[in-house]
């Protein structure tokens, strides 16, 4: 039986003469130059408002990661614009659901695009599928769980996950591991996984580890039943925790009722205190897993934990922000995350407005002259210059999981790093 | 002389309304509007196979990523041009589909849907285990389409008279050009002999056969068919999302594709289309609604739950789908007087098709 040939005859016809057509279409170069001086994208001048973008997991697999850190990014912009603002002028914040869905990312994208100076991006793959966006826009974009790139428009807080499960994994194989101890890792099958997995993988090469055991999900797994009796059979002792923390949370209360208690390695930024009480803080809830992790877990941070009855330096900002605008929600490490972000937008557009130049171009010159930007204690200070291969940190806090200690992690170990994590390279 | 008669005039409409909504909506809207229209062409495969052929398949993500891979293949490692890529996506998509189609035309009804399930879930293994096509879990980077000068990468625009049309709005353009060829090729293939003999199989297999029907063979047709639409579908969804990982080669994606032609109105032309307008860009029109915003609840879970309403009552009360209440709008002003009462009525149609009448929507009422 043959398609006869008027079924296709016209669509084929029409199709060649589009294609020849489209071809002698030619496209330029679009002029994405904005005006100088104090105009630009998401800049209204009369209003003294600066406007800036956020796409962010706040429903779906991530939002217990995106929503605090959007909560605390929006509480540090509340809290800036009370507190005066820069020149007079405010900061607003444009937030949107990305759901952490790539497709959602890019519809969201084209929303903002014209509209905001700056933007806050959450989740990997999700900002990896904006990336090329972002560039063509000449964007800075800044935000929790982007891949490390040598992407000059991008501004990162802290050490990627790849050197950050590096040092952390070469800090317990060389100072609390024996020589016989076996090691494996549980990651989400991803873009951000498959970051944690580089860290170890580069970890295990450089020590010669015994690694016996890499499980992955897919994101929106809540069955772990698999993973953990897979690890089990391993005899894995040390686990590496690649997942957010509601599938960190399965995966060890499913390996403990399998009678597997390994000793679990959190990379940061994934140790979640919720892990440990209810809503995070020393007063909560401890929840079932607490025993499983408390006492023989490491993790490894770069935002300083927070204790309510003792704050560290820097905290005293937040707490009054945060009794202000939004009490009801627990401080916690991503919302000190997001607040950091916040500070490190804001310091961007202070520099810009000094130099009189509010432009795509404006921004990134002055997030490219910005220097060291002061985040009074609460993570380490990045430092933004025109080198963009190089990542913020590649030096990690080592703590013991300890639910005495503030934010439940006792720092062992104050600006550790590893070859393993040194030899590390960004994606390109 | 052409006679201008309402259904016209509305028609000339909504093409004037399709070719004008680059210009005058937002880059957000318009961008909704490119995936939507490659969900349409996507949902044409699904509607060769499931609404023509009546095999029922969930395999469609598989394929899509076929799509997808090729284009980053072909297109990104070594940069050849659309023109090539294109139509090569959907050609590696359609072999792969008559490769793996013997099989599936042996079963039917729910075990050709689990085989057509275990594809996808096959498929995800294999996309995150070779690396060097897909790039593994981390996923890869898919070309721009470009034709000669014609470049739709990020950063590109084209003057045409007074329109400076950016990225998003020649992607919009370029997707309604193949959505409208691949809607014509649907056309005439329910005229032709082998898209009647699809109907004739979906109607009864045995029958069919009966009449001299060539059951395998058109089946394995229906297969390389769809996959070939989806294919190409794959191939302009990963080329404007600009990344692709094995993730999103889900089985939801493939329930979406069904979901689209039934409620859209399956093995018909303008279905599969209608059903992607409410599929794909349902959930993001209504996240836009003010008061969802006012609920203490993320906007998405609420749009989740007010979509997943509107489906059932479709659903319910449209079984011949969308598409059945286009045919009852256009035939009340091409004929406001003359409608019977009960014509139209839930959808239900007017008269009973002819058994092996390709079913074209309106095209159905002159």
């Amino acid at each position: 039986m043959k398609v006869r040939p008027r079924t296709f005859a016209p669509a084929a016809v029409l199709g060649v003469a589009v294609a020849l057509i489209l071809g002698a279409c030619g496209t330029t170069d679009a002029d994405t130059t904005s005006e100088g001086g104090l105009k630009g994208p998401g800049v209204d001048s009369s209003a003294k408002t600066i406007t800036i973008g956020e796409i962010s997991a706040l429903s779906g697999p991530a939002e217990s990661v995106g929503i605090p850190v959007h909560d605390g990014l929006e509480t540090y912009l509340k809290w800036f614009n009370d507190n005066g603002g820069v020149d007079g002028w405010k900061i607003k914040l444009d937030a949107r659901d990305s759901a952490y869905n790539p497709q959602k990312t890019v519809q969201l994208f084209n929303e903002l695009k014209d509209n905001v100076t700056l933007l806050n991006s959450f989740g990997t793959p999700t900002t990896a599928a904006i990336r090329p966006l972002i560039d063509e826009q000449k964007l800075v974009t800044g935000g929790a769980g982007i891949d490390w790139s040598d992407d000059p428009q991008l501004a990162l807080l802290g050490t990627p996950y790849a050197p950050a499960v590096a040092d952390l994994v070469t800090y317990v194989a060389t100072e609390k591991a024996g020589k016989d101890s076996k090691y494996g890792i549980f990651y989400q099958n991803d873009a951000f996984g498959q970051a944690n997995l580089a860290g170890y993988e580069s970890a295990a090469k450089t020590l010669d580890l015994n690694s016996v055991s890499e499980v992955n999900y897919k994101p929106g797994d809540t069955d772990f039943s698999a993973q953990a009796a897979k690890l089990k059979a391993s005899g894995a002792d040390y686990v590496v925790i690649g997942a957010i923390s509601p599938n960190a949370a399965s995966l060890i209360g499913t390996a403990g009722s399998l009678g597997y208690e390994p000793t679990w390695l959190f990379a940061a930024p994934l140790f979640d205190p919720v892990l440990i009480t209810d809503d995070g803080t020393a007063t909560g809830k401890k929840t079932a897993v607490a025993p499983l992790i408390v006492g023989h877990s490491y993790a490894s941070t770069y935002t300083t934990p927070y204790d309510a009855s003792s704050p560290a330096p820097g905290f005293a900002d937040v707490e009054a922000a945060h009794k202000k605008f939004r009490p009801k929600t627990p401080i916690n490490a991503n919302f000190t995350y997001g607040w950091s972000l916040g500070k490190i937008y804001t310091a961007i557009v202070e520099k810009a407005i000094a130099d009189g130049d509010l432009s795509r171009e404006g921004i990134l010159k002055a997030k490219q002259s910005l220097g060291e930007v002061d985040l009074a204690g609460l993570a380490s200070n990045p430092t933004y210059g025109t080198a963009s291969a190089e990542p913020p940190s590649r030096a990690v806090d080592v703590a013991v999981v300890d639910d005495t200690a503030p934010g439940f992690l006792r720092v062992e170990s104050k600006g550790y790093t590893s070859d393993a994590a040194a030899s590390l390279k960004p994606s390109s | 002389m052409t006679q201008v008669t309402p259904v016209r005039c509305f028609s000339a409409l909504l093409l004037v309304a399709c070719l004008a909504t680059p210009i005058v909506m937002s880059p957000g809207f318009v961008s909704v509007c490119v995936f939507v229209l490659i969900a349409a062409i996507g949902a044409q495969g699904v509607n060769v196979v499931t609404g023509y052929a009546g095999q029922l398949s969930f395999g469609h993500a598989f394929f899509l990523a076929i799509g997808a891979y090729t284009a980053g293949v072909l297109g990104g490692d070594h940069g050849l041009s659309a023109l090539i890529w294109v139509p090569a996506a959907g050609i590696v998509a359609a072999v792969i589909g008559a490769l793996i189609a013997p099989t599936a035309v042996r079963l039917r009804g729910l075990y050709l849907s689990i085989v057509t399930i275990a594809l996808v879930l096959v498929g995800q293994y294999l996309f995150v285990n070779l690396d060097g096509l897909t790039g593994g879990a981390a996923g890869r980077s898919i070309p721009a389409f470009r034709i000669g000068t014609l470049d739709l990468s990020p950063g590109r625009e084209l003057q045409v008279g007074p329109w400076q049309l950016g990225r998003d709005q020649l992607y919009y353009y370029v997707t309604l050009v193949l959505l409208v060829l691949v809607c014509l090729y649907v056309r005439n293939l329910g005229r032709s002999r082998v898209g009647r003999a699809m109907l004739a199989i979906n109607e009864g297999e045995l029958g069919a056969a009966v009449l001299g029907v060539n059951t395998t063979r058109v089946k394995v047709v229906a297969f390389a068919l769809s996959a070939f639409f989806a294919g190409i579908a794959g191939a302009l969804y990963g080329s404007y999302l600009s990344y692709v990982q094995p993730d999103q080669w889900s089985l939801i994606l493939s329930v979406e594709y069904v979901a689209a032609v039934i409620i859209g109105g399956s093995a018909t032309v303008f279905g599969p289309v209608l059903g992607a307008i409410v599929v794909f860009a349902l959930p993001a029109v209504i996240e836009k609604l003010p008061f969802l915003h006012d609920t203490g609840v993320a906007p998405a879970n609420v749009a989740a739950i007010i979509y997943a309403v509107v489906i059932i009552a479709v659903l319910l009360k449209m079984p011949r789908g969308l598409i059945g209440l286009v045919d009852t709008f256009t035939r009340r002003i091409s004929t406001p007087n003359k409608l019977p009462p009960s014509a139209g009525d839930g959808g239900l149609p007017a008269e009973p098709p002819a058994v092996l009448a390709p079913r074209l929507g309106r095209s159905q009422h002159p």
